[in-house]
């Protein structure tokens, strides 16, 4: 790690971190704010008769009765994991790519820096970002919440949690290894893009649902049936270790 | 002698064009190298090489000791690098890029900086995008020499710079050689600031070098002679040695010589002519020359 | 004293440097034991190469024509009475400089002795003016 690295990239950074601190942040104070108003509607929905109560499930508003379910269903299962790629995109896309389309890579590698050093500072400083963003936000949720009568149990919510960051970290990853090959930051991030989507393609059909990652950065399996799914999780962090250490051996030797 | 740079038949392939071909020099301790060559001859790329942001495909070298692509974080403490378009972190302001380089290296010439900043009245607190071309190179020079390095390299420096600041440019050169056993490696195609400083002249085009020597002894050796004889002698010239190339013009010969200068002068009074004469070459016209010949 | 190279000649500089401090001592422009200026300041005064004025201080320390006293600098050196192997060597050089040129204007033998009588007489006269202010 280099100190001087590490402090001109989080420089570079901090409008994002701004940016996405802000924005997760906002949206996760809301939630526990707009609880009273959901249940409110529901009942109202269900005891009204309504056309729409037949869509509602009755075992989903059920849950829905549980705070800590409408939490994790509205912040796993929807705002964190879907802002949270286009800010794992965001934070990754510019890391190299960013430097070697302004060409200020090469004053930054005729320093006395070895490359592995420069790399994994930098993957480390975007890193960084994406957890404070989550932490900042998720730490939030808990926050407005003790202004409400309701309770989290915040063992649950937290494991949720990590298997979503740990499934955000792996498209970080993917996106900086993007980064190092495409020289260009859009580029980058849009390849990073395609191989997303592409994995959210493999999750619409339920022969090929196991292979997305879309089945499991919700942390639902955890979350509903308390079971962590131990090895698509093993093998997600592994392909982010993976495409971190080949964007690491592509940038020691690429030339510049 | 101790060498600061020693390049062993290294190469650097894009494609299938070769940017630097088997390229091999020596540059002595304490000199002032100048590399010339022209556009696109692969000045750039042997410099890159140098600095281990390209890795050569072939061949090794030992910068200031050391192994240029093993120890390539090493080779670097040690030099100070301008770049011919040198894109700095321009939403830094001069003394935030000053800061940024500074924990980089275990020496930090402070007083260097203050002087050089003073003299090139360098705004510390304006950004570095807002620098003019010719502000910016100096202050490339700056972090370059503030480490104290024991080689400088730059590359094309003075390209940007008007011929006020280029003299001045050329005086800081010259002021940090003085310090004992720095050398100062420094491609350009101005031939003028080359002619000046330089004590060294490497010459390269293709990726091929074509010649380094000593500035004196490449000036010395590279002579042209202007006879015009009476009537025609009728002499094969090339058979001679040290003859390098022959023109013509009725009676009026002009040779290329590269050694055995007196000796061609002894033979050649020995026929009738109005005039002989050695006429000297200045450094562009054995540039020229050389890439010429090179072409051919 | 005025020092200028023209580093875009074809004559080495430090050759041009030589030169000049040398027809400067012998015009003396530069004085017996007046100090030159010293590498460095030369170097930046002229913006040229310090080791190319340490070559022709070299040269004209080893041709008798300057001394170098360490620590303190070079001066002009006292003109000896003995000639060394070098200025034996220069004038040499000189003289058949002088030949080839006359050989070349094809000036005879007879009219290049008489020309050489008298311009040794003006030198001499000239210096001896100098020496008597």
């Amino acid at each position: 790690m280099s100190l001087a690295v590490l402090r001109k990239e989080l420089r570079e950074m901090r409008w994002k971190l701004l940016l996405g601190t802000g924005v997760l942040t906002v949206l996760a104070a809301s939630l526990p704010l707009l609880y009273e108003f959901l249940l409110e509607m529901m009942r109202a929905f269900l005891s009204s008769g309504d056309l729409l109560s037949r869509f509602l499930p009755a075992g989903q508003v059920k849950m829905l009765e549980n705070f800590t379910f409408y939490i994790w269903s509205q912040w796993n299962g929807k705002n964190l994991y879907q802002l949270g790629i286009v800010f794992a995109l965001l934070s990754g896309m510019g890391l190299i790519a960013g430097e070697t389309s302004s060409q200020t890579i090469q004053f930054l590698l005729a320093r006395p820096v070895s490359r592995r050093k420069v790399f994994f500072t930098k993957a480390a400083a975007g890193a960084l970002v994406l957890l404070l963003m989550v932490l900042t936000s998720t730490a939030a949720i808990f926050l407005v919440t003790r202004f409400t009568p309701y309770s989290l149990e915040a063992g649950r919510l937290w494991l949720a949690t990590a298997i979503t960051v740990l499934c955000l970290l792996s498209v970080y990853s993917l996106t900086l290894f993007c980064s190092t090959v495409i020289d260009d930051p859009v580029r980058a991030g849009g390849a990073a893009l395609l191989v997303i989507l592409a994995s959210s393609v493999l999750g619409w059909f339920p022969a090929t649902r196991d292979f997305s990652l879309f089945a499991y950065i919700q942390g639902a399996q955890y979350f509903l049936d308390g079971a962590v799914p131990v090895w698509p999780l093993a093998v997600i962090t592994m392909s982010g270790l993976l495409l971190l250490l080949s964007g690491a051996l592509v940038f020691e030797r690429k030339d510049f | 002698m101790t060498l600061a740079v020693e390049l062993i038949a290294i190469s650097k392939v894009y494609g299938r064009k070769k940017a630097v071909d088997c390229l091999s020099l020596k540059v002595p301790r304490g000199s002032i190298l100048g590399f010339l060559g022209p556009n696109g001859a692969g000045k750039t790329t042997t410099i890159k090489l140098m600095l281990g942001l390209l890795r050569p495909d072939e061949g090794e070298g030992r910068i200031l000791g050391l192994d240029m692509v093993r120890d390539t974080v090493g080779v670097r403490r040690n030099i100070g690098y301008v770049a011919e378009v040198q894109q700095m972190y321009g939403y830094m302001t001069v003394q935030e890029l000053l800061g940024f380089c500074r924990p980089f290296y275990s020496r930090w010439n402070e007083k260097l900086v203050a002087g050089y900043l003073d003299m090139f009245q360098l705004p510390l607190g304006e950004k570095v995008k807002n620098l003019s071309k010719g502000m910016k190179t100096q202050l490339a020079l700056v972090t370059a020499l503030a480490p104290d390095p024991e080689l400088l390299i730059l590359d094309e420096p003075t390209s940007g710079l008007d011929p006020l600041s280029r003299q001045e440019f050329l005086r800081i050169i010259l002021e940090e050689i003085s310090v004992q056993g720095r050398t100062v490696f420094f491609s350009s195609h101005q031939l003028q600031d080359v002619e000046r400083v330089a004590d060294h002249v490497a010459i390269i085009d293709h990726g091929k070098l074509l010649a380094v020597k000593p500035l004196d002894e490449l000036k010395a050796t590279g002579k042209k002679i202007r006879v015009v004889f009476q009537h025609e002698p009728g002499i094969d010239f090339l058979s001679w040695p040290g003859v390098r190339e022959v023109n013509r013009q009725g009676n009026a010969y002009l040779l290329a010589v590269d050694n055995y200068l007196p000796e061609t002068l002894g033979r050649l009074q020995e026929y009738p002519h109005f005039t002989l004469e050695v006429i000297d070459q200045n450094l562009e016209e054995i540039f020229l020359d050389k890439i010429r010949e090179e072409r051919k | 004293m005025w020092y200028h190279v023209n580093p875009h000649s074809g004559v080495p500089i430090y050759v041009q440097l030589k030169e000049q401090i040398r027809k400067a001592v012998a015009n003396r422009q530069l004085e017996e034991g007046e100090q030159l200026p010293s590498v460095r300041e030369l170097a930046l005064q002229l913006t040229i190469n310090p080791n190319t004025v340490a070559r022709a201080y070299q040269d004209l320390e080893r041709e008798g024509v300057i001394e170098t006293a360490r620590g303190l600098g070079s001066f002009v050196a006292r003109r000896r009475q003995h000639f060394g192997n070098a200025q034996d060597v220069a004038l040499d050089q000189a003289l058949e400089n002088l030949m080839v040129e006359a050989y070349q204007l094809a000036v005879d033998a007879g009219i290049l002795r008489q020309r050489f009588e008298a311009k040794l007489q003006i030198w001499q006269e000239r210096l001896r003016k100098e020496q008597g202010e």
